[in-house]
């Protein structure tokens, strides 16, 4: 038999961690609301039938007013899973079960797993599963995810009800409400639901929604005007009856039957109220005057580690390992093996050279994502957004779109991806805009070259103040789109503080590995044919001869049509304006280009000789100029395939990539022609 | 009163939320309707930390403005 089963749950219910133990799969485990908003499957692992598991966004209610609510529900509605698990953090009960009477009152089976009850244990406090299985009419199984304890029963209770509802057909769904609400929706549920022009599926969700006054219902019922009066009498009936909005009272009937029958089924052992340790925590690190200089001197550890020593320690161990080991290697076979010279160059200059650029960063770029995931999982990102909120805020921009911009400054794509937290489309975009400011790692390896040939004595120093340099306009793009094509109020901050976790070590493992795998895959893949491409554009010409200048080449060609676009900026030679188109491909590639085409790549030679030859034709402010386009300009193919399906407009996207061409244009010409009235050099 | 003036430590019943519906239902998932007690537990310039039903929100002073509460 094929099943389907669908995990629903509140962000941070540990539903990533078991999803993980489910499948067997390794799969990126998120802290904040929203990294589980891709759709991702697996199969149920020791299980002999076919269990498909779908992993659904984290959610704290069905009322589809944000992305991820959306997703969830029209999944669940669409595809109709066979059973709904619905993952709860026992420690935070009531608050869950919110989302629990919504996921029951869908009318698809439901199996609650009711998870963390090894913290619940730990805190001393008791937990009557049967008690709370009568309330709600669902089998509830006790779990601990991340100990694997309690998931085998969990989805052997999930099969046998998915087994036993394919004969049955269908639930009887709870009843949460008070009488007189009962009473409306049984009403509505008898004489109006069957009247609609399209057939419900679930009469008993479909009267409740109505009810409510459910938008996205209403849509898709293509409910007419007649029927809206019809429910706008029972409406008003109960609104005045209960002195308050339809919405406020269905939401409190829920969390009040939700509350009745949690007094009886759970037995905490301190009342409440006192402050835990993680309030206590919150106490410094959100404090009024320390939380800034807490948060700035975490993030400086951060980047002291992974761009420092230990971050360029790994780049020359991985540099030596490629372009001297292996090339080496590769090079002598053949050589022995009498290939073509063309071969031999296509080889070792065009793909190891080529694809050896981007993969030096590989462990830089896992460190930086094993202490982004340690900033996740221990819960320090959410408290730095909050903390960040006011700042951002004077920019148009809400605390949430912090996460983003850090991520940012490891790789475009997984930031862009990560703003999907902002629940404001305006938000959304503006915080994508800004984040291509932020100075990816991808960058570092054309700064890494430029100052070490021009700026030898102050190196951090330059590096530092192109990050900086990135920072400052994206301010200045905040407030100025914020004030013309990104008009609007920024959404409220409202987040959800999870408790202080020690991360474990499985986790930050994952998130690294997968984080370091993707990067092997994009060097095979994209980096790989662009190689491959480069070369052979630098090496033959329109007329497809071998050429000796690359002058000549079609790259060379077409390098010159374009160079005057760049002149004014300091490097209009057509060899840094072909590196710089080719940065297109992935921005480490420019320095391969520069490599290429300045004759370099041969086995043994080094960046320091491809400084040496850059010396000839750059000077520090034509250097520098460049250095702050590559920065600011449109970003590379990968994240621009990102930006398209986040933002899900051409219009956008264009605009998006021409503001940063525009934006990095006007940076370095002011850098350059101001940089030589100011007598620089 | 708003909830922005309760003092850190007090616990107090939520009125009315006079947010825009939007945030009004994403702040019903979280517990936050009219009638449920809320307490602060920080504050820093404006911005929140409060309880509620045992779990921690973030609110910036915005939000946390449009919540009228009533000491209990
Ligand atoms: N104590 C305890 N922690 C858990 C359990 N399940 C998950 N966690 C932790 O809870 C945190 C959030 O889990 P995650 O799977 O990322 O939650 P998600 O946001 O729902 O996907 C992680 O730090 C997990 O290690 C559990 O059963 N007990």
């Amino acid at each position: 038999m094929h099943y389907k089963f669908a995990l629903v749950g509140n962000p941070n219910c540990g539903k990533t961690t078991m999803f993980n133990e489910i499948t067997g799969s390794t799969q990126y485990v998120g802290n904040w609301p929203g990294v589980t908003i891709e759709k991702k499957e697996g199969k149920a692992k020791k299980f002999k039938e076919d269990i498909k598991i779908i992993d659904l966004p984290g959610i704290y209610s069905l009322s589809p007013y944000s992305m991820e609510e959306i997703i969830a529900r029209d999944y669940i509605l669409d595809e109709k899973p066979d059973v709904l698990i619905n993952i709860i953090d026992a420690t935070n009960i009531e608050r869950n079960l919110y989302l629990t009477t919504q996921v029951i009152e869908l009318g698809i089976p439901v199996v609650v797993a009711l998870n963390m009850m090894d913290a619940v244990e730990a805190k001393g406090d008791q937990i009557d599963i049967r008690a709370l299985e009568k309330a709600f009419g669902v089998p509830i199984i006790g779990t601990s995810a991340n100990k694997g304890k309690g998931i085998n029963e969990l989805l052997h209770k999930a099969l046998e009800v998915a087994e036993s509802s394919a004969l049955t057909h269908g639930t009887s769904a709870c009843k949460f409400y008070d009488e007189q609400i009962e009473k409306c929706i049984g009403e509505i549920e008898n004489t109006i639901v069957p009247s609609l022009t399209v057939k419900a599926q679930n009469p008993r969700w479909t009267a409740l929604k109505l009810l409510e006054g459910d938008e996205k219902a209403k849509e898709k019922l293509n409910v007419s005007a007649k029927v809206l009066d019809q429910i706008k009498v029972y409406q008003e009936k109960l609104e005045k009856v209960y002195d308050n909005d339809m919405e406020t009272i269905i939401a409190d009937n829920r969390y009040r039957f939700i509350s009745k029958s949690i007094s009886k089924a759970v037995k905490k052992k301190s009342a409440g109220g006192e402050l835990t340790v993680s309030d206590k925590i919150d106490k410094v690190v959100t404090h009024r005057i320390l939380a800034i200089p807490l948060f700035l001197a975490v993030m400086l550890g951060i980047f002291q580690i992974t761009f420092g020593a230990i971050g360029s320690f790994t780049i020359d161990w991985v540099d030596v390992l490629i372009n001297e080991t292996i090339a080496g290697t590769v090079s002598g076979w053949l050589e022995v093996s009498g290939a073509a010279p063309w071969l031999h160059d296509l080889v070792v200059n065009g793909i190891i050279g080529g694809m050896g650029s981007m993969l030096v960063f590989v462990p830089q770029i896992m460190i930086l994502f094993f202490f982004l995931a340690i900033l996740e999982d221990s819960g320090y990102m959410s408290r730095a957004a909050f903390v960040m909120d006011r700042l951002l805020r004077k920019l148009g921009l809400s605390g949430k779109s912090f996460i983003p911009m850090l991520m940012g400054f490891g790789c475009s794509v997984p930031a862009i991806m990560s703003a999907r937290t902002l629940e404001n489309e305006k938000d959304r975009r503006l915080t994508i805009i800004l984040t291509l400011f932020m100075s990816c790692g991808a960058k570092l390896p054309v700064y890494a070259l430029f100052v070490s040939a021009f700026f030898a004595k102050d190196q951090a120093w330059v590096v530092f103040s192109i990050y900086v340099l990135g920072i400052i306009v994206a301010v200045f793009s905040g407030v100025i789109l914020k004030k013309t094509v990104l008009k609007g109020e920024t959404a409220p901050f409202v987040m959800e503080l999870p408790p202080y976790r020690i991360p474990t070590f499985k986790g930050l493992s994952i998130h690294m590995l997968d984080r370091g795998k993707d990067f092997v895959k994009k060097a095979g893949t994209i980096i790989f044919a662009a190689a491959v491409v480069i070369w052979f554009a630098q090496s033959f010409s329109f007329s497809l001869q071998m050429v000796e200048d690359p002058g000549n080449s079609i790259m060379g060609t077409f390098g010159k049509i374009i160079a005057p676009f760049f002149a004014p900026l300091g490097f209009g030679d057509w060899k840094s304006s072909v590196a710089l188109l080719t940065g297109f491909v992935a921005k480490e590639v420019v320095v391969a280009t520069l490599g290429i085409l300045h004759g370099l790549g041969e086995v043994g030679e080094d960046t320091a000789s491809l400084a040496a030859t850059l010396q000839t034709s750059f000077t520090p402010l034509k250097a520098y100029a460049f250095m702050a386009f590559t920065l600011l300009y449109m970003p590379c193919v990968a994240a621009f395939g990102t930006i398209k399906r986040e933002m899900n407009s051409w219009k956008w996207t264009l605009f998006t990539v021409g503001y940063q061409t525009g934006v990095a244009w006007i940076v370095a010409f002011i850098i350059y022609q101001g940089g030589r009235l100011l007598g620089f050099n | 009163m708003p909830l922005t003036m309760l003092t850190p430590g007090k616990e107090a019943i939520i009125n009315v939320c006079k947010a825009k519906d939007s945030t009004k239902k994403f702040l019903e998932g979280l517990g936050i309707i009219p009638g449920v007690s809320i307490s602060v537990i920080s504050e820093m310039s404006g911005n929140l930390i409060v309880s509620v039903k045992g779990s921690r929100l973030a609110l910036n002073k915005g939000v946390a403005g449009q919540l009228l509460v009533q000491m209990c």
